[in-house]
């Protein structure tokens, strides 16, 4: 219990002779994490040409091929979308995206715009009930990415954190305190 | 004091090799703090004092560092040898019959009985989780330059299923944009989704050509 209670004093001692160059060295060090993720971030974004390139998938709508905590790997292109690429799109009035798996598609002449209809693998019906009010087809602008890669359940860290946002802020609370007393 | 120079070149360089044999030997880490002492107003001198570390956390995470990068460098190792795996599926479409093509709200809609079979048992391999197989009928029409509708598909999860036939009208409604199905050609095309346990996806195809709608509605 002793050394319990030396150690703690010795971290709040540690903090308080912190000096204030110390100080600014700490916080400068954190902002330089912070911006070097958030670069990372953005040159993905470019590299991929989707606005989101890794997402987290929630449901089960797409199992046993994706699984609930699986992450995927996202790249737009050029290309133009096909039946069977597995692609995640934004519904109108929706927050969260969905991905699903093309199953129809139809490519005007004259625009170049394309009509999407998607299904989820272990949905019995297509998505039209979910895409908004009176709305039968997805166009290029709803598609977010089309599905490259995965990884199996990387994505459970996300899951807990956005269900239970205590354990987000006592992560970002521990952290916070490394950085200080390191 | 050769064995200190050693311990704190080792720290210096982060190589996980010799923290692995620091952990092994039970060697506490040293690390070098520099503070400054006073010795006149006009200048200062740097003097180095040797600290013995929290051996257990830093253990810990020298461990685990090394375990996760020596795991990820095993996983994209063993997903690279995916890549010379070569596969040869055989696949055949027919279509048996129309058994109906209609107007229905300003678009044609066909019913169409297929014989599908194929044998995509060599795409299997120790990294493949799933194979989703489809049929889509791709065609042209004047006002779209590309119409991919899907038929019928299926999901293979293990190698003894991926040989099969399937005798089966359309699964998903065979519908036009539009009224241009009468007499129009169109190919069948059958994909195989390939879906690994982990890393990229692919799909691979085989196209049939020369199938005709009928040239009335019945």
């Amino acid at each position: 219990m002793g050394g319990v209670s030396d150690y703690v004093k010795e971290t709040i001692d540690s903090i308080r002779s912190i000096q204030v160059r110390q100080l600014l060295l700490q916080i400068i060090t954190l902002g330089m994490i912070v911006s070097l993720a958030l670069i990372m971030w953005k040159g993905l974004i470019c590299f991929t040409g989707s606005e989101s390139p890794v997402v987290v998938v929630l449901s089960g709508s797409m199992e046993p091929g994706f699984q609930r905590g699986d992450i995927l790997f996202l790249n737009m292109g050029d290309a133009p979308v096909r039946a069977g690429e597995i692609v995640v799109f934004n519904v109108d009035g929706r927050k969260i995206p969905i991905v699903h798996r093309v199953i129809k598609v139809h490519e005007n002449r004259e625009t170049g715009e394309v009509d999407v209809l998607t299904k989820g693998d272990n949905n019995y019906g297509d998505d039209r009930l979910l895409y908004a009010d009176g709305q039968l087809w997805l166009n290029r602008k709803h598609i977010m990415g089309r599905s490259v890669g995965f990884l199996p359940y990387v994505g459970w860290v996300t899951i807990f954190m956005t269900e239970k946002p205590v354990i987000k802020y006592i992560l970002i609370a521990v952290l916070g305190v490394l950085v200080l007393v390191s | 004091m050769f064995l200190k120079w050693l311990i704190m070149r080792s720290w210096s360089l982060k190589s996980p090799c010799i923290e692995i044999l620091q952990i092994l030997v039970e060697i506490p880490l040293i690390k070098i703090h520099s503070s400054v002492v006073s010795v006149a107003p006009s200048f200062s001198v740097q003097a180095f004092r040797l600290e013995g570390m929290h051996t257990f956390l830093y253990r810990l995470n020298a461990v685990l560092s090394f375990a996760l990068l020596a795991l990820a460098a095993i996983c994209i190792a063993a997903s690279m040898t995916d890549m010379i795996h070569k596969s040869n599926p055989s696949v055949d479409i027919k279509v048996l019959k129309f058994d109906g093509l209609r107007e229905i709200y300003g678009n044609d809609e066909a019913r169409v009985a297929l014989n599908i079979s194929a044998d995509l048992s060599s795409i299997f391999s120790w990294n493949t989780k799933q194979l989703f197989v489809f049929v889509a009928a791709e065609y042209t029409t004047p006002k779209n330059s590309w119409n991919q509708i899907s038929l019928w598909d299926s999901i293979i999860t293990a190698k003894e299923d991926a040989v099969f036939q399937a005798l089966e009208y359309n699964k998903y409604a065979f519908i036009d944009q539009g009224k241009n199905f009468r007499g129009l050609s169109f190919n069948l095309t059958m994909y195989w989704h390939v879906m690994p346990k982990t890393t990229m996806m692919y799909i691979g195809s085989k196209s049939f050509t020369g199938f005709k709608f009928p040239d009335n509605y019945f």
